[in-house]
């Protein structure tokens, strides 16, 4: 990595901890283990799609479409999982009931059914059926197979009502519906390859036109109305979700035990953060795209690529192909963070989730010593760049400021960082030159310097 | 025309280095009121950077401008004009999309109430249209114009800001005989006028016919002085290479060897009309020479496929190719060394280890994975064989001389053990040191048997290396001269044959 690479990642890095500090002496709750590990789930499911976009912004291009392709992939994703129930064509009658444990006790033994599966009551007074999920953990639990216990309030459940088992089936398996939403990812990145790659168009003007079209298909496909899998897939959501790690993290507890939470008093040294599934398949990705960049043929093309195309091209490099590659990569990112944020949350609102992304992930990495010219781009700058970002705007949460300060905040410290840069680059230059300068008080001329 | 005691313009030791290279060292010149000064020097001995320097595009880091005897410190260009300093830049700088009129008061129009007056600007453009004899309406859109006649109105416009100084950067280079002609018209009646002309030029003939005296730089330094009288071709030669340019060519015949390279009824893009057929052999070095704009760049755009070629067929030690893109060109043995340099032939933030591999480090990854150790040492033995200059083989091939810059492109195709090399214009703003290693290289490659093709638009380079010699001429192929009977004037005469043919 160059000087100048190193001197951008220390320069974020002390930023991001200055950022850090200061929200912490303002508000502990910062550094509360639960908020630490939020901010690292909402760091990692921005990087994602920070990682993308740097290998487009390498190549020298822009993609403008992440946020639609962010809610086209998780609608998609929300569609694949979608499960339908089928009548069993058994029955059985209500017995009783007890509300506060949300029990029912039938009359006969209930056949075999699984976890979700949901129970259609018809009631005797009216004409709607209540439908009751199946909450197969805590019927088991009780160990009698006439009682079932159920998710949701069995007080309209009437004693005698005639209840209909359904089972569950699913559209496909669910990893069947993750590939099949990241592959729509690489046929986007595909399509904005062979237009940007191949047939010479605009990124930015391509990309502009996926950022409406995708938005537009994300809301046609679901009908224009918030799609999700409710209770169901919950192994699924544990890659959005899950907490599988924790990490030790000294004082955090003492620390944010202070002034308001002063009642909860402190616990010990260590604090212990849980480190979100998100976070790990972030330093995956990012580890794979750290080698991928800096030691393969591919990524030393794509840096060549993004410095001088035309000298690319007369070594032999086949410049189309890399675009493509960078937009695939890009896009199917995109897929992959839409897909994660849709699983986090178990829907996905098309006309509203992922507005602004693109600018998010583009911004994070421009902080972290992307540059829009092309060629010059690190791995490890965008995922602090990302940190960045979402500290600021957990801070502004945690301080109770206006949402608008995020915005004003975000891109008055993206222009300072992009401004300290080239000032950097101006005194760096300034100094060589004076070097030069005093160079040339007698020696002959030098074949290169440094 | 009554001496001034002062001269016009003068320069005293200026300086300026830029990243790798130190283009003026302690540089003086001085013009004096209606003189016309030449300045000569070989690609990359500071001519156009003294030139910025004068026009105030560069601010020298040492070394001072004296105008009318009173030192003066240029902050730009708006203030060189100011002072009536006008430079004419060998591309020309004015807007296509505007006419005569407006181009010429680019920036300056003459106002009336806050708005453009139309009327005076037409009026006044009109005059210094009459004074470069340029009859045309001045309401002419500009992209209408011949190269030559855009060059009357740069002259037209630096006029009409009452320039007292006139720099021109090769102002000849692309213009017609006719042209030509009414530029030096031009230029004799300026200068009896009073104003003082400067011009760089690589054509000796228009040195002599123009020059009241000539200043010749050579790396950067100033090299030498030569008044009216003295200015001869051997005299001018001599100053700017700094010694006999006859032992900068040390022809020896070598062992030549079979058809490498042969290609019949190539087409280019470019003159899709006209066929190119030629043969190169193992260890035959063989020039293209031809006036620019002949089609030889585009003949080795078309064999290395950047512009594929339309027709015709490419044998490459006998076996037919095609060859659609630069990585089939690659495999089938063929090597650029392209025209551009710097936006062609090296990225120049990257290193030369970097560089150097780029064309073969797919051949050397184990699965797409870069074998650092095989990088390191090929950029290694590559720098030691070429002797680059550079301290190590991370430095970024930005800091390196522009002969060293070349070394680095020869690298990058040498480690790939082509059967053919194609060069365009190897030793374009190469240093004279340079100049002869990468003759001697392009030898010891003929040694061991590379095919050599190379454009150059120096003459004396194409006869002072090349075994044979091709002419184009307006993308087809005029001739072909072997080392006997080969001279400057012979190439030439083909080089022009159609022109010559016609007035014959």
């Amino acid at each position: 990595m160059t000087l100048q690479g190193l001197t951008r990642i220390l320069g974020i890095s002390i930023l991001l901890l200055a950022i850090c500090v200061i929200t912490t002496s303002l508000n502990p709750v910062f550094v509360d283990p639960q908020n630490l590990s939020n901010l690292l789930r909402w760091t990692a499911l921005f990087g994602i799609l920070g990682l993308g976009v740097a290998f487009v912004i390498i190549t020298g291009g822009i993609d403008l479409s992440i946020g639609s392709v962010v809610a086209l992939s998780g609608v998609c994703l929300m569609l694949f999982l979608q499960v339908n129930y089928y009548d069993s064509g058994h029955t059985l009658s209500v017995n009783s009931i007890d509300p506060d444990t949300k029990t029912i006790t039938f009359d006969a033994p209930v056949p075999s059914y699984s976890d979700l599966d949901r129970l259609v009551i018809s009631s005797k007074k009216t004409a709607d059926d209540i439908t009751l999920v199946i909450d197969q953990s805590k019927t088991q639990a009780t160990n009698n197979d006439k009682i079932l216990v159920l998710r949701s309030n069995v007080r309209r459940v009437e004693l005698g009502s005639v209840a209909t088992l359904e089972h569950q089936s699913r559209l496909m398996h669910p990893l069947l519906a993750v590939l099949l939403t990241l592959l729509i990812g690489a046929g986007i990145g595909l399509l904005h390859g062979v237009l940007i790659g191949y047939m010479k168009l605009q990124s930015f003007v391509v990309t502009l036109c996926g950022l409406m079209a995708y938005r537009g298909l994300a809301r046609l496909v679901s009908g224009d109305e918030a799609v999700g899998v409710g209770p169901h897939h919950a192994s699924l959501r544990y890659f959005a979700n899950g907490k599988p790690i924790e990490i030790p993290v000294p004082l955090i507890n003492k620390i944010s035990a202070t002034g308001d939470n002063a009642a909860q008093g402190s616990q010990g040294l260590w604090g212990w953060v849980e480190l979100p599934m998100p976070m790990l398949i972030l330093l995956v990705l990012a580890l794979f795209s750290a080698v991928l960049l800096h030691k393969t043929v591919a990524g030393r093309y794509l840096l060549a690529m993004g410095r001088n195309a035309e000298a690319a091209r007369f070594s032999g490099i086949n410049t189309k192909q890399m675009t493509l590659l960078a937009y695939v990569m890009c896009s199917t990112l995109a897929a992959l963070g839409g897909a994660l944020f849709a699983l986090d949350i178990g829907s996905v609102t098309p006309a509203g989730d992922g507005n602004f992304y693109e600018l998010y992930a583009i911004a994070a990495a421009v902080l972290g010593g992307c540059s829009l010219r092309g060629g010059v781009g690190s791995i490890a700058g965008v995922i602090i760049g990302t940190a960045v970002m979402r500290s600021l705007y957990n801070a502004i949460n945690l301080l109770k400021q206006p949402t608008y300060w995020e915005f004003i905040i975000i891109g008055v410290v993206l222009l300072l960082g992009v401004m300290i840069d080239e000032i950097g680059r101006q005194v760096i230059n300034r100094i060589k030159t004076q070097r030069r300068k005093k160079m040339l008080s007698g020696s002959p001329i030098e074949q290169f310097s440094g | 025309m009554t001496p001034v005691k002062a001269p016009l313009l003068q320069a005293q030791g200026i300086s300026k280095a830029y990243p790798g290279v130190i283009a003026l060292d302690k540089v003086s010149m001085h013009l004096s009121k209606g003189e016309i000064l030449a300045i000569i020097g070989e690609n990359g001995a500071g001519k156009s950077t003294l030139m910025k320097s004068l026009a105030g595009l560069v601010t020298p880091d040492a070394g001072g401008l004296l105008i009318d005897g009173v030192p003066t410190e240029l902050t730009g260009v708006q203030h060189a004009m100011s002072l009536g300093i006008s430079l004419i830049h060998q591309e020309l700088n004015l807007a296509d999309n505007l006419d005569i009129a407006q181009n010429i008061y680019l920036g300056r129009e003459p106002k009336r109430l806050g708005l453009i007056n139309r009327k005076a600007m037409l009026r006044g453009a009109k005059a210094v249209l009459d004074e470069v004899g340029l009859d045309l309406p001045p309401t002419t859109p500009v992209a209408e114009l011949s190269t030559g006649r855009q060059q009357m109105v740069e002259i037209a416009k630096a006029i009409s800001t009452n320039a007292r100084v006139i720099i021109m950067d090769e102002p000849t280079a692309s213009l017609s005989d006719k042209e030509t002609q009414r530029l030096y018209d031009v230029v004799d009646r300026l200068s009896a006028k009073g104003v003082g002309i400067i011009f760089i030029s690589h054509r000796l003939e228009e040195v002599k016919r123009l020059a009241h005296r000539v200043t010749v730089l050579r790396d950067g330094q100033n090299a030498g002085e030569l008044s009216r009288d003295e200015v001869d071709h051997d005299a001018m030669v001599k100053l700017m290479v700094g010694r006999d340019a006859s032992n900068l060519y040390q022809y020896k015949p070598r062992p030549i060897g079979d058809a490498v390279l042969k290609v019949d009824g190539l087409a280019t893009q470019a003159f899709p009309e006209h066929r190119l057929s030629l043969e190169v052999k193992a260890g035959e070095i063989v020039g293209v020479a031809g006036l620019v704009g002949a089609g030889r760049t585009e003949m080795l755009r078309a064999l290395f496929g950047i512009d594929p070629p339309l027709a015709g067929t490419i044998h490459i030690a006998g076996n037919a190719i095609a060859i659609r893109n630069p990585k089939q060109a690659i495999a089938a043995g063929l090597a650029l060394v392209p025209e551009d340099r710097k936006a062609q032939g090296v990225v120049l933030s990257m290193s030369i280890r970097e560089n150097t591999s780029m064309a073969r480090l797919g051949q050397d990854a184990t699965a797409g994975i870069i074998n650092a150790r095989k990088e390191r040492e090929l950029g290694v033995s590559m720098k030691d064989k070429l002797a680059t200059k550079a301290p190590t083989i991370e430095q970024l091939a930005g800091n390196l001389s522009g002969g060293n810059q070349q070394k680095v492109v020869l690298a990058k195709w040498l480690a790939n053990e082509p059967k053919v090399l194609l060069l365009d214009e190897p030793t374009r703003g190469v240093d004279i040191g340079a100049k002869a290693e990468i003759y001697r290289i392009m030898e010891e490659l003929a040694h061991e048997g590379v095919a050599i093709l190379f454009v150059s638009s120096d003459l004396e380079e194409v006869l002072g290396v090349a075994d044979r010699v091709l002419v184009m001429h307006e993308g087809k192929m005029t001739g072909e001269l072997g080392r006997a009977g080969l001279s400057a004037e012979s190439v030439m005469a083909m080089a022009t044959n159609t022109h010559q043919t016609q007035t014959a």
